[in-house]
């Protein structure tokens, strides 16, 4: 009787309403909230009354003093979400196969050693490598060894490139879990099937391995192009923004948050706003396209 | 079935514990002022401190300054026990963001401030409004003029004035264009202070030829290495107002002679610092200092109480950034502002706590705490190194960073004080020469004035 009454129709809904509540309050309403302050001068400064500019803010950053800043950092965002996600995925589905043989000893150690940089999060992996990269670290000692120095996270050569394997170190053991489940999902007898038919290691991972796994490709595919065209906080956290390792949404964040600079432009949230809106454009766009692409290889309707 | 059971309970504890947190989710600090709420604004000073109750102050990571505000709060709980003080402490960078978001959820009661109300916007650079006068005129702060213990206060009260009304109070000035340096090295090596920009010039070479690393500087924290910018200009007998105003009028330029020489000096100063200076975090510097990394340190003279605790036994002095004649001085600005949220439910907390700074001999022990040039008269300094301080800045002027106004919207290289060296090779940046910086530089300037005029 306790049972019908709790787990009714209605009861589930009940159940479902903090969640969707969380959901909207964290979610739906900031993003709505994003769209209109995009059309205002609101600024961070407490009190100072705004107003509706229409589309000043979008003016702004295309034709106006900063629009080579906003497109630079626009070419940092593609390049950054590009390497990141053509290595990271790369890497991790060969580790996931790697690490589903059968030969390999001590598998599930190496699949914790190479997930552990997931769970350790921004802050702790980005002192780890500032530690490492610092100017007397273990990286410049081995430099030292070879005649060479580099200031790392500051050099305008080097920093982004680590930025972006700090990125990937941080998050490849995401994917490769994910690749790991859909590589467990196919059946052994296939596998046995091939190695009959003589098909070697190459052919077995193009011919089978490969199109069983394309929807957890896509999966993670899209996840990663999602996550590194947003992702600003190993940035904030290695470099705190230098111009050669500013992508759109670590600019988005110098905007609205100022970030200690002296420039008028600090705080200013509806100029942010716009940024960002530009930004899940283009993300949207780049999303649904791969999706697009990604199923007609895969030769869907 | 069991299974289906379970997973139906695990479900509802996950819905119900949602509940529960959002149920809790609430501003923090309403409790601390619950007992507070409602109470009429007209309540006397010593009513307000009788009712349990707190007072929040926000600051940066000066340790100086840290000290003196935690003395000075120890002693206004002694005279004030219901009244819990709560400073809130973050990184220099990260302080402007603190300082907006407390005063935006009204989190704050007593905000200090480093830049004073120096900068304000002028007929001649439409658009380059201060954040520090967008608060004034959003009725942020409380208006200070007709407290009693304002008239205390010499420099201090005239340097938080605005449109002749007090918003704020300097408790102290700073000296900022100078260069510590490690007075044993100096002795040993028997070298001189130098006066002029050719004898700084000799003197690196000197240093580089004994294999002493000249300089260092926390370059990855962006802001220190900026700031020597401040150190060049103040050598150069610019007048900051006319320069800054001939920027935007077209007579100055950031390619012109002037500002040539700027970026010149400035990659002299690159080309003088520890390799990879640029990777050098702000908080590792005086360490590196301290260990003998460097001769010299380029910062602002707070950093004398960081450098005493690093090593109580290590001998610095501090001397002007030279400049081309003999005799330039010091420049900096007036600091460590402290101000009152206007909406505040604990104001008479916060202006008793500035009343008791007010008092001389409290402003004594605070000013010798923190190190900074005081901003009341007649005050006794046993802060050795101030003391050596005092007789080069009797009349700080202000540095140029206080006077560059930046037009809104400007591209990346004429941000911050306008010259931006770190863009340099010599610094680790993309650029090869200085003429080149410079044209870039004034190109950006250009499009931004021409983009504030045209609105």
């Amino acid at each position: 009787m306790t049972g019908k009454f709790l787990f009714n129709k209605k009861m589930i809904l009940l159940g479902m309403l903090p969640g969707l509540l969380l959901y909207f309050c964290f979610f739906v309403a900031p993003s709505i909230g994003t769209f209109i302050f995009s059309f205002t001068d609101i600024t961070q400064v407490p009190g100072k009354a705004w107003s509706f500019i229409g589309l000043n803010n979008y003016k702004e950053l295309i034709f106006l003093s900063n629009g080579r800043d906003f497109l630079e950092a626009l070419e940092k965002t593609f390049v950054f979400s590009i390497s990141t996600t053509i290595i990271q995925t790369a890497f991790s589905l060969f580790m996931a196969v790697i690490l589903c043989r059968k030969f390999v000893n001590y598998r599930n150690l190496y699949r914790t050693v190479i997930f552990m940089p997931t769970i350790l999060g921004v802050t702790v992996t980005a002192f780890c490598f500032q530690l490492f990269f610092s100017i007397d670290g273990p990286a410049q000692k081995l430099l030292n060894l070879f005649g060479a120095s580099s200031g790392f996270f500051g050099d305008y050569q080097w920093a982004f490139p680590l930025v972006i394997f700090c990125q990937i170190w941080m998050s490849a053991g995401y994917e490769m879990v994910i690749f790991i489940a859909g590589l467990q999902n196919i059946p052994e007898d296939i596998y046995e099937a091939s190695n009959i038919d003589g098909s070697n290691e190459w052919q077995t991972f193009w011919k089978i391995t490969l199109p069983m796994l394309w929807p957890t490709v896509m999966v993670n595919l899209s996840l990663c192009i999602i996550g590194s065209l947003s992702a600003f906080q190993i940035i904030l956290m290695t470099t705190g923004g230098t111009p050669q390792t500013r992508t759109l949404s670590m600019f988005v964040y110098q905007v609205a948050f100022g970030m200690g600079t002296l420039d008028p432009n600090a705080g200013k949230q509806g100029l942010a706003a716009a940024m960002q809106i530009i930004l899940f454009t283009f993300i949207l766009i780049i999303t649904v396209g791969s999706r697009y692409l990604m199923n007609k290889v895969n030769g869907e309707d | 079935m069991r299974g289906t059971s379970i997973k139906r309970i695990l479900a509802a504890a996950i819905a119900m514990s949602l509940v529960v947190t959002v149920a809790g989710c609430g501003k923090t600090g309403e409790k601390a002022t619950a007992s507070t709420a409602g109470e009429s604004t007209a309540a006397t000073s010593a009513e307000a401190a009788a009712k349990p109750s707190a007072l929040r102050i926000i600051t940066w990571s000066n340790q100086s300054s840290v000290d003196a505000i935690n003395e000075l709060s120890k002693k206004y709980m002694e005279k004030y026990p219901n009244v819990k003080v709560d400073m809130s402490v973050v990184d220099t960078d990260n302080y402007p963001t603190l300082q907006r978001t407390r005063l935006q959820a009204n989190d704050v009661d007593i905000v200090t401030m480093g830049g004073g109300f120096v900068g304000e916007k002028v007929d001649w650079a439409p658009g380059a409004v201060p954040e520090w006068q967008q608060l004034i005129d959003s009725g942020v702060f409380t208006e200070l003029t007709n407290q009693p213990w304002v008239a205390n206060w010499s420099t201090g009260a005239k340097a938080g004035t605005y449109k002749g009304k007090v918003y704020a109070i300097s408790t102290g000035a700073n000296a900022t264009t100078g260069i510590f340096y490690n007075k044993k090295l100096f002795d040993e090596q028997g070298l001189k202070l130098p006066e002029t920009w050719a004898e700084f010039e000799q003197l690196c070479a000197e240093l580089k030829a004994r294999n002493i690393t000249p300089m260092t500087c926390g370059g990855q924290d962006q802001w220190p290495y900026q700031m020597i910018v401040n150190d060049v200009m103040a050598g150069l007998d610019i007048d900051y107002t006319t320069y800054a105003k001939g920027l935007w009028t077209g007579e100055k330029k950031f390619n012109d002679a002037d500002g040539l020489k700027v970026f010149e000096r400035m990659e002299f100063i690159n080309n003088n610092m520890e390799k990879n200076f640029m990777s050098i975090p702000y908080s590792a510097v005086i360490s590196r200092f301290v260990s003998g990394k460097a001769a010299m340190l380029p910062d602002g003279a707070w950093q004398a109480g960081e450098i005493t605790k690093a090593n109580k036994d290590f001998q610095f002095g501090y001397f002007p950034m030279p400049g081309t004649n003999k005799g330039v001085n010091f420049q900096g600005k007036f600091d460590l502002f402290f101000a009152v949220n206007d909406k505040s439910e604990n104001k008479d907390n916060a202006l008793n706590l500035l009343a008791m700074l007010s008092d001389k001999e409290s402003y004594t022990a605070f000013v010798n705490k923190v190190g900074f040039i005081p901003t009341m008269d007649g005050v006794n300094i046993t802060n050795e190194f101030l003391a050596s301080l005092l007789p080069y800045t009797s009349n700080l002027k202000n540095s140029w960073e206080l006077e560059y106004r930046i037009p809104v919207g400007v591209g990346q290289y004429a941000q911050n004080k306008g010259f931006n060296p770190q863009f340099l090779k010599s610094a680790g940046g993309s650029i090869k020469t200085i003429q080149e910086l410079a044209d870039l530089t004034q190109k950006d300037f250009e499009k931004a004035a021409a983009a504030n005029k045209s609105k």
